[in-house]
């Protein structure tokens, strides 16, 4: 190293003061400016090979796994498979036609069309990532078409949204961290809230809501679309603890995501169709639409 | 000792190596106990070859970790270069110590360290403090000496073929 080489008769304390000034000022130079974010795509691309041999004992093992899992496994696994398979079929059905029919009772009342989505599946890289933050790496990059603020859902419901991308590989935060918020709506009386991470992966707080709000346990929280990055109605979390008096004026009110954050593998990203609009109109007409309603947010 | 293109290899290609496994994602039921090997390297190579591992190599490592765990830039850096500093200044007979003494003194240093790099994450972003990093600490206080021994094989290696060759 250069600044080794250049400093290598200093006393350790210059070096230090040297080395803590530097990084202090990288911080916050970061904080401040971002640079981070600027630098990510270079440095993903040079550092890339790196999270590639890292990922391998992981890809390895499960390599492994595949190939010593038994006939009788297989069999059963495929029996499963298919009774899903046949299930899920059987419940599609009665989607297309439920489909059609919600289609046209929003054209009856003048709501925009909301047209499908498109999703591809990503897989997590299993690298190791801040551990005082909730954050995944994914397999796909810019050139799969991935963006920043992309939504990400696994099969129960919503995981979090891209917030880094490079070509290759792009970074997710989760729903469950601190600094992620989704905005969400009760199934069950469309009250809406927004659900705030809290740093463990089973727990979701939403904030905020006022202490007569009518929230029990069990109910099914969903994205509300408002925030404009979620599509709306997939599945956030359930709420697992309410309590209308804790000491602040508001309800305290808990919740767990749907999907299990801690055993992720596999996540879908989504490109949701009405965001593809251009000028964003769609988004717009989406929130005029709750307005023309009269439905007010609950705050 | 130093200066040499075999001890080049070794040093880079330990650190390179351990920065691999530093980022690798142990499995869900280890990863409480996953040790700072990455630490574990730079603190053994800067006890070894004070005049070619320091601060500054601490500080590389810690950026590099920085960068790859896509926290904020300098928090891990600053932790590395304090850590060793404390190794340099603190330590400095570190490598006549015993043993034991060794892994406590790792303990210590690796605990301040974690620490400070939850203090700044907090600071600058919305952390909260994880006791689970005791246990890392203490799973580096295990592996020290077993690192002393394997690294220090390949130093020995290193000096017996230096040796041969200058005869």
């Amino acid at each position: 190293m250069k600044q080794q080489d250049q400093y290598r008769g200093l006393p350790v304390a210059y070096r230090f003061i040297i080395a803590a000034l530097l990084s202090l000022g990288l911080v916050l130079a970061d904080t401040s400016l971002h640079i981070s974010k600027e630098i990510r795509v270079p440095v993903d691309t040079i550092l890339g090979p790196l999270y590639s041999v890292a990922n391998t004992p992981a890809v390895a093992a499960y390599a492994a796994r595949q190939q010593l899992r038994t006939r009788y496994q297989l069999v059963e696994d495929n029996r499963r498979l298919q009774e899903t398979l046949m299930l899920l079929k059987s419940e599609l059905l009665k989607y297309g036609q439920m489909k059609q029919e919600n289609e046209k009772l929003r054209a009856l009342l003048g709501s925009p069309i909301q047209s499908d989505s498109r999703v591809e599946v990503a897989e997590i890289m299993s690298v190791a990532t801040d551990p005082f933050e909730q954050r995944i790496v994914i397999n796909k990059g810019k050139l799969a078409g991935v963006y920043e603020g992309q939504p990400l859902i696994g099969e129960d419901g919503i995981v979090g949204q891209i917030t880094d991308v490079s070509p290759y590989m792009s970074r997710a935060l989760l729903i469950s961290d601190r600094n992620h918020s989704v905005p969400v709506r009760n199934v069950r009386n469309d009250i809406r809230g927004i659900a705030g991470g809290t740093g463990f992966v089973d727990m979701l707080v939403i904030d905020d809501l006022p202490r007569n709000v009518d929230i029990r346990v069990g109910d099914l929280l969903v994205t509300s679309g408002l925030g404009g990055k979620f599509p709306r109605g997939y599945p956030v979390a359930r709420v697992v603890e309410y309590s209308p008096d804790n000491g602040t004026g508001f309800a305290e009110v808990k919740a767990r995501p749907v999907e299990d954050l801690s055993r992720l593998r596999y996540v879908l990203l989504m490109w949701p169709a009405e965001y593809f609009a251009p000028d964003g109109q769609n988004t717009g007409s989406q929130s005029i639409d709750f307005v023309k309603r009269g439905v007010s947010l609950v705050r | 000792m130093y200066g040499n293109f075999l001890t080049f290899v070794m040093v880079y290609g330990s650190m390179l190596l351990a920065l691999i496994l530093n980022i690798m994602a142990p499995p869900p039921v280890i990863q409480h106990f996953y040790p700072n090997i990455l630490l574990l390297t730079v603190m053994f190579w800067s006890v070894k070859i004070p005049r070619m591992v320091s601060i500054g190599h601490g500080f590389c490592a810690g950026l590099m970790l920085d960068l790859l765990v896509g926290s904020t830039l300098g928090i891990r850096a600053f932790a590395f270069s304090l850590m060793l500093y404390m190794l340099a200044s603190a330590f400095s007979k570190f490598e006549t110590y015993s043993m034991l003494q060794q892994s406590v003194s790792v303990v210590i240093i690796s605990l301040t360290g974690q620490i400070m790099t939850f203090w700044l994450e907090h600071m600058f972003g919305l952390a909260f403090i994880d006791y689970h990093m005791i246990l890392s600490c203490v799973s580096d206080m295990i592996l020290w000496p077993a690192l002393w021994v394997s690294l220090g094989f390949l130093i020995r290696f290193r000096h017996v073929r230096n040796t041969n060759s200058e005869n």
